[in-house]
């Protein structure tokens, strides 16, 4: 963390951790320590990770149904160009079944 | 202790492992926690876990901590540090307790499936919010102890065996294009030089989703599988007889050496499994060749060898040398 564009007073109140704390570590004390060091931690965040974007994402079990459900719907679309009607109430049973995790 | 997903006959992608960071609202991190607290916060996870989600456990007053660190996904840089830490693990899914982050929970599986491991990872990530409202950033996702981690807190990494490329000398071009992709390269021992057992994963954690870094990851990890068969190709066209020669030398070495360096070990263990996926000896020797490279940490013969024997002193290459012919002395198949 080389980012020195902090006011080398400013404590956590969360954790007692400083600025100077957290550059020699590397590490932050506490999840407050986010909010206290946001500036210099978006310095941080533009080196470590290349970027400082919005991280609003949905869960990863979300992600994860999201995909098996669109999964599913392309397999019933590609089983209906084909005829395949047996698979296609197979798919759309479980896709109806809404257990997707 | 050989691990569950290392599979009988094994390719060039070896296994698949998802980790990701979380932690309490209104806990200090590792850093900050003075000991008491963080053993009073081991306890108390080993005592909601433990049993139940895991069925094994480890920490730092462990008797027999080299050998079952590896076993249980445990870093080599949080073991000697003397600060609480807790491993748990049941099957080929656990969680590490204070190692910088509260909860570094995995799930491996064997060869390139990256998705099954987040499955894995999903159904055990729930069960952390019964312990306090986890810590995430309005703007960036999960907060976490380093700046590293934060956003999707997740690290994706593939194990891959690439004895063709350690030994052409092309591991450093991967490295380079890889770094210049957001990915990293790493031994799977922590702070070793590269070898011919690799680690890539992804570098930011920030921006994308984790079904996204794993794509990524995985797309990198299949595109070294095919510049390893490449290069074991190249080096059958150019150097076909000087290849076989060494691969049946180096055979002959393993079953019979009373005294192995490590690097000559890692050498001969990588040309004798390169040797074994071109038909040249018999496929389970690919495995034994991984194996090998396993049990002989030099952690796991230290621990296995009273006197205290520091990292490289030749102290240990008899030990090595032995459980070598130990291994290698099995009935290939």
């Amino acid at each position: 963390m080389n980012s020195s564009n902090s006011d080398h007073s400013t404590v956590c109140p969360g954790c007692g951790h400083s600025w100077e704390d957290a550059r020699r570590t590397t590490f932050l004390g506490c999840s407050r320590c986010w909010d206290t060091f946001r500036e210099p931690l978006r310095q941080v965040l533009r080196e470590f990770q290349g970027t400082v974007a919005t991280q609003n994402v949905p869960g990863l079990r979300e992600q994860l149904v999201h995909r098996s459900r669109t999964d599913l719907e392309r397999g019933l679309r590609e089983a209906l160009e084909r005829e395949d009607y047996a698979e296609a109430l197979r798919l759309r049973d479980i896709l109806n079944s809404g257990d997707l995790a | 202790m050989i691990p569950p997903w290392l599979q009988d006959l094994p390719g060039i992608i070896l296994a698949s492992r998802v980790r990701a960071a979380r932690n309490l609202e209104g806990v200090p991190f590792r850093g900050v926690l003075p000991p008491m607290a963080a053993r009073d916060f081991c306890d108390r996870i080993r005592g909601t876990w433990f049993g139940g989600s895991f069925q094994e456990s480890l920490d730092e007053t462990g008797s027999d901590l080299a050998e079952r660190a590896d076993h249980l996904r445990v870093p080599s840089d949080i073991l000697e540090t003397g600060s609480p830490w807790l491993a748990l693990r049941s099957g080929s899914r656990g969680m590490i307790v204070l190692q910088s982050d509260h909860f570094r929970i995995w799930a491996v599986r064997s060869g390139l499936d990256l998705l099954g491991s987040l499955e894995d990872l999903a159904e055990i990530e729930p069960s952390l919010a019964s312990l306090g409202d986890l810590a995430r950033d309005p703007e960036w996702g999960w907060r976490t102890a380093s700046p590293e981690d934060v956003g999707t807190g997740l690290r994706a990494s593939v194990l891959v065996h690439a004895p063709a490329l350690w030994l052409a000398r092309r591991v450093s071009t991967l490295t380079d294009g890889l770094e210049a992709l957001g990915g990293r390269l790493t031994s799977p021992w922590h702070g070793e030089e590269l070898g011919s057992m690799l680690i890539v994963s992804n570098r930011a954690t920030l921006g994308s989703t984790e079904l996204e870094i794993a794509a990524r990851v995985g797309a990198w990890a299949a595109r070294i599988s095919q510049e390893e068969d490449r290069a074991a190709n190249d080096l059958v066209e150019h150097w076909g007889n000087e290849l076989r020669d060494s691969v049946h030398r180096s055979d002959a070495l393993l079953a019979s050496a009373r005294l192995l360096s490590p690097s000559e070990l890692a050498q001969r263990a990588a040309i004798a499994c390169l040797g074994a996926r071109l038909g040249w000896l018999p496929a389970s020797r690919a495995r034994d060749a991984i194996e090998l490279l396993m049990v002989t940490r030099p952690g796991t013969l230290r621990a296995r060898r009273s006197a205290e024997i520091p990292e490289g002193h030749p102290g240990l290459d008899d030990l090595r040398a032995s459980e070598t012919r130990r291994l290698w002395g099995r009935e290939p198949r």
